[in-house]
């Protein structure tokens, strides 16, 4: 079972190949994407701070994050899941819930945000570069 | 000619030889059994002195510079453990070959690869453990 804890953190070493990220439309808690272009798997933080992915081997997800997980949508879908609270490693724990922050990382383009931030720095010490050739002043 | 001495000397070894001899034939498996109890013994506590180095890797971060350091430290640990023993090297070599690429090249270390590198040496302790149970009940 704890294979998922490595595979896991493949997909985190290589974070390029995550790709189709995408919120379910009912649950902003779950995220669904696609890895390698062509597996479907979602992840899902629960009320209790625990997340649960999903592997779903016969669906994909472009049409999964449209279903509502609290009607009968689900009903037929066979999925392969692995929670946090059922593997109980901290590593799982850990890998878990940094693979969900990078899928929102993600769907909010926080890249753009932080470049953003970073390009409307006014303090001038925004360049590494600069910082460093100023403290070599010294 | 033959003295008393010599004569009792003569038949002590006579009768210490042929308990070696009758332990030798008839109580072989008990040998056996006390020799595997006893190898079986070693293994085990080396595979727990393993999980405990497991429990303290989660301890650390690979993103503080003391923390790494001591990741670094126990990941030599491991690997020292696990090549010298003959049977475990047999058992894990390849994760053995890959742990020592990275204590090698300590820099392409980072959180999610210590962390695959947790989880996978915790099921192959799972996997030798029950495997040690099997053999034993056989």
């Amino acid at each position: 079972m704890s294979k998922i804890v490595a595979a896991i953190n493949t997909m985190l070493l290589n974070s390029d190949k995550i790709t189709n990220v995408g919120i379910s439309h009912y649950n902003e808690q779950e995220i669904f994407f696609k890895y390698l272009k062509k597996q479907n798997w979602s992840i899902m933080k629960t009320p209790d701070s625990n997340f649960i992915v999903y592997y779903y081997p016969n669906n994909d997800i472009e049409i999964l994050k449209t279903l509502d997980a609290s009607s009968n949508d689900f009903q037929g879908v066979q999925m392969v899941k692995y929670a946090t609270n059922e593997i109980k490693t901290k590593e799982a724990y850990e890998t878990f819930e940094e693979l969900f922050t990078m899928l929102q990382e993600k769907t909010y383009n926080l890249d753009e945000v932080f470049d953003e931030i970073f390009k409307n720095d006014d303090s001038g010490n925004n360049n590494p570069r600069k910082l460093k050739s100023s403290s070599s002043d010294k | 000619m033959y003295n008393l001495l010599d004569i009792l000397e003569k038949i002590i070894s006579l009768f210490a030889s042929s308990i070696a001899l009758y332990i030798f034939f008839f109580q072989r498996d008990k040998i056996k059994t006390l020799f595997e109890i006893l190898l079986n013994y070693s293994l085990k506590t080396t595979l727990s002195e393993i999980t405990s180095k497991i429990d303290r890797l989660n301890d650390f971060s690979v993103n503080d510079k003391d923390g790494k350091h001591k990741i670094l430290n126990l990941l030599h640990e491991i690997e020292g453990q696990l090549s010298g023993n003959k049977f475990l090297a047999g058992e894990c070599s390849d994760f053995v070959k890959r742990l020592n690429r990275i204590n090698k090249n300590p820099d392409g270390l980072n959180e999610p690869l210590k962390r695959k590198m947790t989880s996978e040496l915790r099921e192959i302790i799972k996997n030798l453990d029950i495997k040690n149970l099997s053999n034993r009940g056989a």
